[in-house]
């Protein structure tokens, strides 16, 4: 890749250039730039504009804008990654049709090489169960945005118990009113207060680990 | 200070910086209501009758002096078509939004608080309980902002969206929604309510700059409570978040209170009571999210005794509450134990 196609890459993620983003996609990959070299741009790219996101230089309009230039870039490549950093159930729980935070999760998880499985909002209890069971997921990641559904992400954690898959999956977590607290209270293995900590929170979870990840804010 | 001083007036005069007898209590009691009064949600946020039923069986069972009667987010956006999903023990849901395009936004028009959505179960349920229970509570219902209706009406991404690629009609739409929160406040007064709790949820540094809260909420936002000012209403806003733009919405010339997650934001009360306590009076102290649905009465109780004496300083300016809704499976000897422990520890220094 030559320096014009990183700035090109790079500059349409930091800039949310929805629009110029397929079209650079396509541009890359009829130039024969592999999927691996595309994603280590968009790294580059999410990285800063993650940075901005976390120290409030920005907000969720250039962080929704940035997040979908970059899928948009890797359209033309979808189904030619062979990387799989692990596989995750992503959903927001029944009662909740707020996906924001979880789309912007799925997006960032995709970039960093993990093969997500979106079941959506809104989503019946059962289903991370079956989605779990169904593509043999190492983690199921469940989010709300509401006060009054938070009860709910501790019977998806009982259900995983119930159905023998708490020792081989792992639960993480998250949404606005979700804190470390929260998320240990209930025996979560993980949690994280944004979606770029999400990245970090599944690469340890996949070593094992327990982590909970707090926004820089320092809640609690 | 006027002595027994009721709990309608012990709310206005937090609000408007006065002296009180004590530092008033809000449970910020939604949907819980349903399961107070032992209705479905379905049944709760279809009939006023019942959500006043609900709302004064919640009162009966915590004595709080404020109350929010509310049942879900759809009751304007409905009224601008968009389609909800009623089950018996759900919060009514945003099923299909009536903004897909930006073109959609120059479709909304201006609602009659009395014949559209589901406003008027409100106004009846602020009827019935200022009729059961006069004073002894003060009565401000849930009312969005305009750029909190928008993410009501439409995916809240396409909004997001829209204020950086479609601005213009996204500011028709927010007009045209402002003029119609200005006639639902107005009737709420009208009702017997003293006013709203006025959801400017977007405020917040995660969700827009403060820039764009400016631009997109703030120009609104002070329209509105210049005319609620006007119809003699008070208000709080209520903003969610961890880093609320909470010098601006401070600055707002009529503001009366803020209402915010102070035990998971980044601004605690006593930072507020030093940094904008002079401005605003302080509606929080209580987390929602940890120890009002997992601690008992006694851990509510310390929650309580700690804001009290952190935001309480001189005698006004501070209401407690939980920072958003709480939970329905919240139990109701836990509201109970903030409302005795803000009548025990007003005063005690």
């Amino acid at each position: 890749m030559n320096e014009e196609q990183y700035k090109m890459i790079y500059d349409c993620v930091v800039n949310g250039k929805i629009n110029d983003a397929t079209k650079i996609g396509e541009t890359l990959k009829a130039a024969g730039i592999d999927s691996k070299a595309v994603g280590l741009v968009l790294i580059d790219a999410m990285n800063l504009v993650g940075h901005r996101y976390r120290e409030r230089e920005i907000a969720l309009p250039q962080l929704i804008l940035a997040t979908y230039s970059f899928k948009k870039i890797l359209v033309p490549y979808v189904g030619s990654s062979t990387e799989n950093a692990g596989v995750v159930v992503m959903g927001v729980v029944q009662n909740d049709i707020h996906d924001i935070g979880k789309n912007l999760v799925v997006g960032m998880l995709q970039v960093y090489g993990f093969k997500v499985h979106d079941i959506g909002k809104d989503v019946p209890l059962d289903k991370f169960i079956e989605q779990a069971k169904a593509t043999g997921a190492n983690v199921i990641g469940a989010g709300t945005l509401l006060t009054a559904t938070m009860p709910e992400l501790e019977v998806i954690l009982a259900k995983m118990k119930a159905a023998g898959m708490k020792d081989k999956v792992k639960f993480m977590i998250g949404g606005a009113p979700v804190t470390t607290t929260f998320a240990k209270k209930i025996g979560a293995d993980g949690y994280a207060g944004d979606a770029i900590l999400t990245v970090e929170l599944v690469g340890q979870l996949m070593k094992g680990n327990q982590a909970y990840l707090a926004a820089s804010e320092g809640r609690s | 200070m006027k002595s027994r001083m009721n709990p309608r007036e012990s709310v206005i005069s937090a609000l408007n910086h006065e002296p009180v007898d004590s530092v008033p209590v809000s449970g910020m009691a939604w949907t819980i209501g349903a399961i107070a009064g032992g209705f479905t949600t379905k049944e709760y946020a279809q009939s006023g009758s019942k959500m006043a039923k609900g709302q004064i069986a919640f009162w009966d069972k915590t004595g709080v002096d404020l109350l929010h009667p509310t049942s879900d987010m759809g009751q304007t956006a409905e009224g601008w078509g968009v389609k909800m999903r009623y089950e018996d023990e759900l919060t009514p849901m945003l099923d299909v939004f009536a903004v897909k395009e930006p073109e959609d936004w120059d479709k909304l028009a201006l609602l009659d608080p009395l014949r559209d959505g589901r406003m008027r179960v409100t106004l009846d349920a602020i009827e019935g309980i200022r009729k059961r229970l006069g004073d002894k509570v003060a009565l401000m219902p849930y009312v969005p902002s305009p750029l909190t209706s928008a993410t009501h009406v439409c995916n809240m991404e396409q909004v997001m969206m829209d204020i950086v690629l479609n601005p213009d009609p996204l500011h028709r739409g927010l007009k045209t929604m402002s003029e119609t929160i200005v006639a639902y406040i107005d009737a709420v007064i009208d009702a017997g309510g003293d006013g709203a709790l006025f959801a400017t949820t977007r405020a917040s540094g995660e969700i827009t700059t403060e820039e764009q809260y400016r631009e997109f909420g703030a120009e609104y936002d002070r329209q509105i409570l210049r005319a609620v000012k006007k119809q003699g209403g008070s208000n709080i806003l209520h903003v969610c978040g961890v880093t609320p733009h909470f010098e601006l919405l401070s600055s707002y010339p009529n503001a009366n209170g803020i209402n915010w997650w102070d035990r998971g934001s980044n601004l605690t009360v006593e930072q507020a009571k030093k940094g904008y306590g002079d401005r605003v009076c302080l509606v929080g102290g209580l987390d929602q999210t940890t120890t009002l649905i997992l601690g008992g009465p006694d851990d509510v109780r310390n929650e309580a005794r700690q804001a009290i004496k952190a935001g309480f300083t001189d005698g006004t300016g501070m209401i407690l509450a939980p920072g958003c809704e709480i939970s329905p499976k919240t139990e109701f000897v836990n509201m109970k134990a903030a409302v005795t422990a803000a009548r025990e520890f007003s005063f005690q220094r």
